[in-house]
């Protein structure tokens, strides 16, 4: 009779346990499904912010290539008069040494220095896109300083049409 | 390019919900099977 007392007990303790584990795996699969919701939500916010930041990427680009196409039309331009300007030299008079007309030429600290295009170029990206030093994360090999004297202070270089005049 | 090019994360972010999902579907079976 005793036996027959504690085998219902038993039987009752195993049946609140099945009844406790089935709540527990319910409740379970019930957290990992709104864990795996919250993180896709997570992860779509963080794609949107990615998603606006890409897009306000490409639209630099295309200002970048906008601006590209005016300085192409004003190399054109050079290409053609400094074509022109060979033919224009004066009788009886010749290049300076060292001077080309493919050079254009600039002030460092108000020293005149011949200039090759592509350097000015090169020093045109480099401080208008305020690189720190060449090599910098992500830099464009066409962004470099004019020279050795100016990495660390681009605004010493001036256009030669800003010399002071004579 | 950019919108295909996000298209193709945010299929990959649905995708791995859907393969979460499965794994917790397949894990309540496995304990149903247990039961």
């Amino acid at each position: 009779m005793r036996f027959a007392g504690l085998e219902a007990k038993i039987t009752a303790t195993n049946g609140k346990l099945r009844n406790l584990r089935a709540a527990y795996h319910v409740a379970s699969e019930r957290d990992a499904r709104q864990r795996v919701e919250q993180q896709t939500r997570d992860r779509l916010w963080q794609l949107s912010r990615f998603a606006a930041a890409l897009t306000k990427r490409d639209e630099l680009v295309t200002k970048f290539c906008k601006g590209a196409k005016i300085a192409a039309e004003s190399y054109r331009g050079i290409r053609e008069l400094t074509i022109e300007l060979t033919a224009m030299l004066p009788e009886g008079t010749q290049m300076p040494s060292g001077m080309s007309l493919n050079n254009g030429e600039c002030l460092v600290d108000d020293v005149a220095n011949p200039a090759p295009l592509e350097h000015l170029a090169a020093a045109e990206l480099y401080r208008g896109a305020q690189i720190r030093q060449p090599g910098d994360q992500g830099t464009l090999p066409a962004a470099a300083p004019f020279s050795l004297s100016t990495i660390f202070r681009s605004e010493a270089l001036e256009p030669w049409s800003q010399r002071p005049s004579a | 390019m950019s919108a295909y090019f996000v298209d193709v994360l945010r299929g990959q972010i649905i995708r791995g919900r859907e393969l979460e999902h499965a794994a917790i579907d397949a894990e309540a079976g496995m304990e149903a099977d247990v039961a």
